[in-house]
């Protein structure tokens, strides 16, 4: 370090000293050569509007590579630059609860010296030195060191203590409300005296055990199908409620724009790379403050070769998860947490094509909304729906199920099971309440009811995201089967204490948790014998199962066999024409044979609940033969204000 | 950091769509204290704003309400059948203001399903041979 002239001050001298150099960064690209003057003159627009150092732009958008731009740095501000994988820190001065810090400050511990501790910094901000300085005492002197060489350093030494926080963090915090196991003693207890009861009524008085049970069934799909109506009522009335307006984001300043994390869980998903990379591209938010992390797995080398071959811009951060058990995609996402630089923060899958203004108007959504909203939910919708009768059955069921079922959800105050992806959050509330369960297949929906249990709110955004639909029966039935293996999973931990629950999420919030959740469980594993019984009746008119139904439970279940299987397609049919998709309005006539794949996929979800509860089917994606980028696809919500 | 609340006053002013919220819930009270005439007024006001808001605009929830008015009427009484049928042809104009035959036809099934459904419904049962469980509404 000798013959670095702000050596000294940075160990010993003044504050202001330190951040001046002799010339403004950007010209100094130029002298360098680093940077074309055309560059340059973009770049300085991009900072006044955005008010991001004028480096970070340009490394940002791809015009100078990260590494010349540190080492041209550190010179510019006479600080000696350091190559950490050619001259490693020594590993015994990182403190394990700090890897989260150096992660997101971008510092590390690098030597210590005779004169003390000497610090790898990868910007020489005299807030964070200050900082720093006040941490480690005033003999901390410093060196500076690109961004990547501080992410791979602690991915190097810290992946282990990361990978069991990842896993274990939120089971350790709140046992009780973690998936890792599938039931508590007392459930175990409670569910084997059901058993017990069902069984000596049935020896008892076997028609009348099953006419009540046909009876409860009845009155308990009754009330799921009572809470749909009212969702469909309630969601109709908030869906044009846009929270943002093309006005107000025409207004927003990009000064005032927070730094923003992406996290892009990928595994086995080379194949989607080329479309991931042009949908980041496309988001329409200044690249200096975006903080993106494609979390990838360390035995997948074709997707993170993918990943290097795709030219992805300097805000575009490579994060590798060790490969360990559960290989679930909420442990990849709790690893990265530790990485996220942002104060908002969002989710996309690999296949995303997101509004490309989806973030600003998260932004401008959290900014309206009241202070103890920390969720907001983008809708979800496919842009491969006209590919073949199932993905247009499932974009009947998104359709319905984003557009006015998650709207009605918030409106009624009933806490909103996540979708997978385009979940913008507060990123420090993200933290507070432990991150993602890795153990549960529906980390998602857990959340957002974690998030409710925990007097927080979520709310849903008029923003979409399009993603490719499952059009393989087989895949389609693996995706499905651990959605419903995450429901039964999410309601029975939040079932493990039911009068906290209550307390926690109110009578409204408590009874709808159990309708829509509950619901999206037993309705298709009760679809099967249903229907098996009323074919049976319908050709063979036998009396053998006059026994199981009442007058009362007769009416029920016709009112739900007619009414409600109407009213549902009816409701698919309202949202596929709101999303201007007219053919899927006659689709819908066809989901009663959409019902029973979902009975397919529950039963095995049911059964792998059993045998594989933690397993986490992937999803193949890719496999479209449709380009997510075709407009004619992209049809915007009818006359929706702001869209 | 608690959120600031103000005190909320009835006030007689109502937006078109509470409104049409106001009409059903009136209709349905009224058919549960078996009030007949009152019960036809608020589902004539319920599909009336329904099909007034739905020709100036359209909105999820005004097709919604358009779609779930004409079955209210067809069950209360023949005069308000009557009005049931007026309404279906008033749909039959407002799909015939899309552009071309399937988003037409797929306008027209968002709004007439549902009657055509409790229509269908009827006559099911009446194969099976069980009675109509809305026929004597107001008796």
């Amino acid at each position: 370090m000798d013959g670095c002239p702000m050596e000294d001050v940075l160990r010993h001298g003044s504050s202001q000293d330190v951040l001046r150099a002799p010339e403004p960064i950007g010209q100094s690209l130029v002298a360098a050569g680093l940077l074309t003057e055309e560059r340059f003159a973009e770049a300085i627009e991009i900072q006044r509007s955005t008010g991001s150092p004028l480096g970070h732009i340009a490394v940002a958008q791809g015009w100078l590579r990260p590494f010349d731009f540190y080492r041209h740095l550190a010179a510019h501000y006479g600080l000696r630059f350091v190559n950490l994988v050619e001259d490693p820190p020594d590993g015994d001065l990182f403190e394990q609860g700090k890897y989260g810090e150096y992660a997101t400050l971008l510092y590390l511990p690098w030597k210590r010296d005779a004169d003390g501790l000497v610090l790898a910094v990868t910007d020489p901000d005299e807030e964070l030195l200050q900082k720093l300085r006040q941490q480690y005492g005033k003999n901390v002197s410093f060196v500076l060191t690109s961004r990547l060489d501080v992410l791979w350093t602690v991915q190097r030494l810290a992946s282990r203590q990361l990978a069991l926080d990842s896993v274990f963090r939120r089971a350790m915090r709140d046992p009780d409300h973690s998936a890792m196991h599938v039931l508590t003693r007392p459930q175990k207890v409670a569910i084997a005296l059901m058993f017990l009861a069902a069984a000596a009524c049935l020896c008892l008085d076997a028609a009348a055990t099953l006419a009540a049970g046909n009876a409860a069934l009845g009155l308990f799909l009754s009330c799921c199908l009572a809470l749909r109506i009212l969702l469909v009522w309630a969601g109709s009335g908030t869906l044009y409620q846009s929270r943002t307006t093309k006005e107000e984001l025409d207004a927003l300043d990009p000064k005032t724009l927070p730094v923003y994390s992406i996290l892009v869980p990928l595994y086995r998903d080379a194949a989607v790379v080329p479309t991931l990379a042009r949908a980041l591209r496309s988001l329409d938010y200044p690249k200096s403050k975006l903080d993106i992390k494609l979390i990838l797995e360390g035995d997948d080398p074709e997707t993170i070769e993918a990943c290097k071959r795709a030219g992805l811009e300097g805000c575009v951060e490579l994060i590798v998860v060790p490969p360990s058990q559960p290989r679930t995609k909420p442990k990849a996402l709790n690893y990265a947490l530790s990485f996220a630089r942002g104060q908002l923060l969002t989710i996309y899958d690999a296949e995303d094509v997101p509004d490309p203004d989806q973030l600003k108007r998260a932004v401008l959504a959290f900014r309206k909304a009241p202070w103890d909203v920390v969720c907001l939910q983008a809708r979800l919708n496919y842009f491969n729906w006209r590919e073949n009768w199932l993905t247009r059955m499932f974009t009947l069921e998104y359709s319905l199920w984003f557009d006015w079922y998650l709207p009605g959800l918030e409106a009624l105050g009933i806490p909103i099971p996540l979708g997978g992806t385009s979940n913008h959050f507060r990123a420090e509330v993200v933290r507070a309440v432990g991150g993602w369960d890795p153990f549960n297949v529906t980390e998602d929906a857990d959340l957002g009811i974690r998030f409710t249990m925990s007097r927080w709110r979520v709310g849903v955004l008029d923003s979409t995201t399009y993603e490719e639909a499952n059009g393989h029966v087989w895949n389609w039935i693996r995706q499905r089967s651990r959605w419903v293996k995450g429901y039964i999973q999410t309601w029975l931990v939040y079932m493990r204490h039911p009068v906290i629950a209550f307390k926690r999420l109110g009578w409204k919030g408590f009874l709808g948790l159990h309708a829509f959740i509950g619901g999206a469980f037993l309705g298709p594993l009760a679809f099967p014998p249903l229907a098996l019984m009323f074919l049976v009746w319908l050709f063979t008119r036998t009396k053998m199962l006059d026994s199981l139904f009442s007058p009362a439970t007769l009416a029920i279940s016709l009112a739900l066999l007619l009414a409600g299987n109407g009213l549902l397609i009816y409701f698919h049919m309202l949202a596929a024409w709101m999303r201007r998709r007219p053919k899927l309005v006659f689709c819908s006539l066809q989901l009663p044979a959409y019902y029973f794949l979902m009975s397919i996929a529950a039963w095995r979800a049911l059964w792998q609940l059993v045998t594989k509860p933690h397993y986490w089917e992937k999803t193949e994606h890719g496999l479209t033969s449709v380009s997510a980028y075709d407009r004619d696809d992209f049809s915007p919500v009818l006359d929706a204000p702001g869209q | 950091m608690t959120e600031m609340t103000f005190p909320r006053f009835w006030t007689l002013r109502a937006s078109s769509t509470e409104f049409g919220a106001l009409a059903l819930a009136a209709a349905l009270l009224a058919i549960a204290a078996r009030l007949p005439a009152a019960a036809e007024l608020a589902a004539a006001c319920f599909a009336g704003n329904a099909f007034w808001n739905l020709a100036r605009a359209d909105k999820p929830r005004t097709r919604l309400q358009c779609g779930l008015s004409l079955p209210l009427l067809q069950i209360l009484s023949p005069g308000t059948m009557l009005v049931a049928c007026w309404l279906a042809l008033a749909s039959v104009v407002i799909a015939l203001r899309e552009n071309g035959w399937l988003a037409r036809t797929a306008s027209l099934m968002t709004l007439v399903l549902p009657s055509v459904l409790l229509a269908g419904c009827r006559a099911y049962l009446d194969w099976l041979g069980y009675p109509w469980p809305l026929q004597g509404l107001f008796l």
